[in-house]
């Protein structure tokens, strides 16, 4: 066989293998898209509220971009400890990302900084608050403008001069620690008289402080951050006629809160769209699992009154549109 | 025109197989490129028609559905209106009869509704189900769908979607409705009065028709209004939010039919389909990538196809081609061999019987040129043997005569051993001059053939001259044409010596120099003008030689040639007075060598 023959021969062989390549390489379904799994960390026992909204903004998204959502909870009150546990837990689960509604804590950070060089980890709702934020993504509105709304409209309140009661409660968790800021540093601006109220942990003990407070003649304004305290708070309210005359206001969502709002127990509340903080986390996460830049986008916040409830805007931000 | 013509020059140029090649390949490549264009346009014309008639045939049914769906709703509004309200008066029946036949009615549609409710033209409740306690600050009157129905009494009103907000709900349940009211007439003892139905649909029922709808894979349906409000959308929290945007606004206007829009960078296909009663919008949205995907992957498939079909008849081109080309190219490269004289060359006869029969005809030609061309040279070679033969055997008779008349009058002189050395010197030199019939002699030979013709000229001219011989020993035996040196010494003789006064002197050397063997013949004779040597080495008007052995410049430089090639031969030096000195410069090679060497040119 001559050389030229062999080369002939040589080329239709590849010209062959270029055929049976092109027929099988070629499949005719589209490939799959990679499915992701996802965990989200949240405080407490259970999704409530601000959380349970957030969660649905998450879940919106893990169907739209192929995520498998895992839910964990870190417990009430969350710490600092059985998160760093449960972050090195999923990562040993096989997440591809975390979301973490962290405990703001030196701790958790340094273990979301070493986890974060291995899997994308998002900061959702609240952080580990640091100068220098590096290079772990955060998904929150801004809690401290909400913080300083929320003072604006009390101060549009009339009859201040018994002073506000500011109920401290949650604030080591970063979005209610800069919501408290905000409210106190607008009030303590106009010359108000603020009280700060601690109240522990144990929501059971909350009731009896509450109505221990609301007692107090001159407890005419109180103010609580955080859903569950606004709820207590509310309820302690309407359980007693005789505290009507005093105003609550607040930061927290949830349907009771609403009907607190509606039916006059609550005066005013801060609600910020934590359906987008949801949303927005886990596409962040994708993102980031994709090889994208997050995108940094503004969170929608507004302070609310009976009045105003109903209005298109606020219907679309107190009433998700959970689909 | 131009780039035709330096093309049709560039194939000029090349090969036969080449320009067949990329021929056969030009054109099956700009027909398969043109199917391949063809059938891909026709899978683009397709798959874009389907893509378009898929989303008709999709909205269609998601029409048809929304169309059942709101049509029940508008049953249950007519029921209301038509069984209830026109055979009630309130007055007189109380309104416990109306809200017990609205519960019938409520729970037979309870999935799709949140409420319903009928209210008087001052927008005070007369009856509702399954709630009936309104919320303190709910001013039904104030309401658009309760504006909307007194402003256009006889249609039905849908709204946008909103939050149901007018009853007490103890459950703290908060639902996405879309209100659907009219205007109605009721009797309240005897007397015709308005007031205003209201039908709450829960608003997962139009959520529940719009978010199957397999519109591609990332397409969707959404429903706007007339004024462009969005009623349902698959992002629609997100769209409130901020975080999607939709361009629904645009889409409002839209008439009925597919669209091309490019929204934020994306280009996609819009279906538009108007539902019937509400003025709502049904807005299917197709990203173009989706449909490009679709047939992306067969066009894909087919340019491999193309690409494929193409390198396999590029190389069936190149296959037939050579098969073609090559016995022409075969007939050239022997054509080629034939001009470069070698007429041994073989002509291979294959390929086609018009080739073969060329190539027959060429060879048969080639033969006989190879014949009439060896023939030639038989001649030729025997022909210059002759001439060979006849320069050699040119020795003088005068010579002869003249050394046989020396040694008789040596002899009548009773000079006998003078006589005796003549006889001798004359017997060598004949000896060397026969040398077998053999046309290299050593070097060593050569000269001594020129001292016993010098011994004989020596005598002959009374010892008027002397003459020296030098050779170096590694030259001697060297090759050396016979009677090379010979006729150089006699021309020395008859030109140079012959008529000088005083004692003539000869000198013969024979060395070597680089590569060559040089034997100088010098003599003191006369000498010459640089115009007797030009005249000497062209050959134009050289003495007359009457005298001598008869074997002059010309002979010896002509042999040393024919044997030795033109790089050798004779070179003259010499001044007038001054003397003459002949070069012959010959290949420094041994007699066999040389014999081998004379053999390809005699």
């Amino acid at each position: 066989m001559t050389r030229k023959r062999k080369s002939i021969i040589l080329a239709l062989g590849v010209c062959a293998a270029a055929g049976v390549i092109a027929f099988t390489a070629l499949p005719h379904r589209p490939e799959t898209e990679e499915v992701y799994q996802i965990s989200y960390i949240y405080r407490g026992e259970m999704p409530e509220g601000v959380q349970q909204i957030i969660l649905q903004g998450m879940e919106q998204a893990a169907t739209s971009f192929n995520v498998e959502l895992t839910t964990v909870s870190s417990g009430t009150p969350a710490d600092a400890k059985t998160q760093e546990t449960l972050l090195k837990k999923e990562v040993d689960n096989g997440a591809d990302a975390i979301l973490i509604e962290s405990v703001n804590s030196d701790d958790v950070r340094k273990e979301i900084e070493k986890i974060n060089s291995e899997i994308p980890v998002i900061e959702v709702n609240s952080w580990t608050q640091k100068e220098k934020t590096g290079e772990i993504h955060k998904v929150h509105a801004d809690n401290y403008a909400l913080g300083q709304k929320l003072g604006e409209k009390i101060l549009g309140q009339s009859e201040l001069s018994e002073g506000v009661v500011l109920i401290k409660s949650g604030t080591e968790y970063t979005d209610v620690a800069q919501q408290y800021k905000g409210t106190k540093d607008k009030l303590e601006a106009s010359g108000i008289s603020i009280e700060e109220v601690k109240v522990g942990a144990d929501e059971a003990a909350h009731s009896a402080a509450f109505l221990k407070l609301m007692r107090k003649p001159k407890t005419r304004h109180i103010v609580a951050f955080g859903s569950a305290v606004l709820e207590q708070l509310g309820k302690v309210k309407q359980e007693e006629p005789d505290f009507n005359s005093i105003a609550i206001y607040g930061i927290g969502n949830t349907n009771q809160i609403i009907n607190y709002l509606e039916n006059g127990i609550i005066q005013v509340i801060g609600v910020s769209n934590e359906y987008s903080i949801g949303y927005l986390s886990v596409r962040n996460a994708v993102k980031e699992l994709r090889g994208e830049e997050p995108e940094n986008n503004e969170i929608r916040y507004s302070i609310i009154d009976a009045s105003q409830m109903y209005t298109m805007e606020n219907q679309r931000l107190l009433f998700p549109f959970v689909q | 025109m131009r780039l035709w013509k330096k093309i049709k020059k560039s194939l000029q140029r090349r090969s036969l197989q080449f320009t067949l090649s990329l021929t056969f390949t030009a054109v099956s490549v700009v027909v398969l490129i043109v199917v391949a264009m063809g059938y891909s346009g026709r899978f683009i014309n397709s798959a874009e028609k389907m893509a378009i008639n898929n989303n008709k045939n999709v909205l269609n049914q998601m029409n048809q559905n929304l169309d059942n769906y709101l049509h029940n709703m508008m049953n249950i509004s007519n029921a209301m209106y038509y069984s209830i309200i026109k055979n009630t008066d309130f007055e007189k029946d109380g309104a416990s009869k109306v809200t017990e036949q609205m519960k019938l009615l409520y729970d037979e549609n309870a999935s799709s509704l949140v409420s319903i409710s009928i209210f008087s033209d001052d927008g005070k409740i007369i009856a509702a189900q399954p709630l009936s306690r309104l919320k303190p600050s709910v001013e039904p009157a104030e309401e658009e769908w309760f504006i909307r129905a007194n402003e256009k009494i006889e249609n039905l009103h849908f709204s946008t979607p909103h939050v149901e907000n007018l009853f007490v709900n103890s459950d703290n349940i908060y639902h996405w409705v879309v209100s659907l009211s009219r205007s109605v007439e009721m009797t309240r003892a005897g007397t015709i009065v308005h007031g205003v139905v209201l039908v709450d649909m829960n608003f997962t029922g139009i959520e529940q028709i719009c978010k199957n709808v397999d519109l591609g894979e990332s397409g969707y349906v959404y429903i706007v209004d007339s004024n462009g409000e969005l009623i349902y959308h698959p992002n629609q929290q997100l769209i409130y939010a901020g975080v999607f945007h939709e361009n629904h606004k645009k889409a409002a206007v839209y008439s009925e039919g597919s669209h091309m829009e490019t929204f934020e960078g994306q280009e996609r296909q819009i279906t538009v389909k108007t539902v019937g009663y509400t003025g709502w919008k049904l807005i299917g949205v197709s990203p173009t990538s989706d449909i490009t995907s679709a047939y992306t992957q067969n066009s894909q498939f087919l340019w491999l196809v193309a690409i494929f079909a193409i390198l396999t008849l590029v190389t069936v081109n190149m296959f037939v081609s050579s098969r073609v080309a090559n016995p022409i190219k075969q007939l050239e490269r022997s054509v080629r061999e034939l001009e470069r004289n070698n007429l041994d060359a073989r002509i291979p006869q294959s390929g086609t019987y018009e080739i073969r029969h060329l190539a027959k005809t060429l060879q048969s030609m080639a033969d006989n040129m190879r014949q009439l061309m060896d023939d030639i040279v038989i001649e030729q070679e025997s022909k210059r043997k002759s001439e060979m033969d006849a320069l050699q055997s040119q020795i003088n008779p005068h010579f002869l005569y003249n050394t046989l008349d020396s040694i008789v009058w040596m002899i009548e002189n009773e000079r006998y051993d003078g006589a005796i050395t003549m006889v001798t010197a004359l017997a060598r030199l004949f000896r060397i001059s026969l040398s077998k019939g053999k046309n290299i002699i050593t070097v060593e030979q050569e000269l001594q053939h020129v001292e016993n013709y010098l011994i004989i000229q020596k005598v002959r001219y009374k010892n008027k001259f002397i003459y020296n011989i030098e050779a170096e020993k590694s030259v001697l035996h060297c090759a050396v044409i016979k009677l090379s040196v010979q006729p150089l010494v006699e021309n020395s003789i008859y030109h140079g010596l012959e008529f000088m006064d005083g004692d003539g002197e000869i000198s013969i050397r024979a060395y070597q120099r680089d590569t060559n063997l040089v034997i100088e013949v010098e003599d003191n004779g006369p000498g010459m003008t640089k115009e007797q040597i030009k005249a000497l080495v062209n050959g134009s008007g050289e003495p007359k030689r009457t005298r001598g052995s008869g074997i002059g410049f010309h002979n010896v430089e002509e042999r040393i040639q024919l044997y030795f090639g033109n790089a050798y031969g004779l070179e003259v030096e010499s001044e007038p007075d001054e003397g003459t000195l002949v070069r012959a410069r010959l290949p420094l090679i041994s007699v066999e060598e040389a014999e081998k060497k004379g053999e390809g040119r005699l």
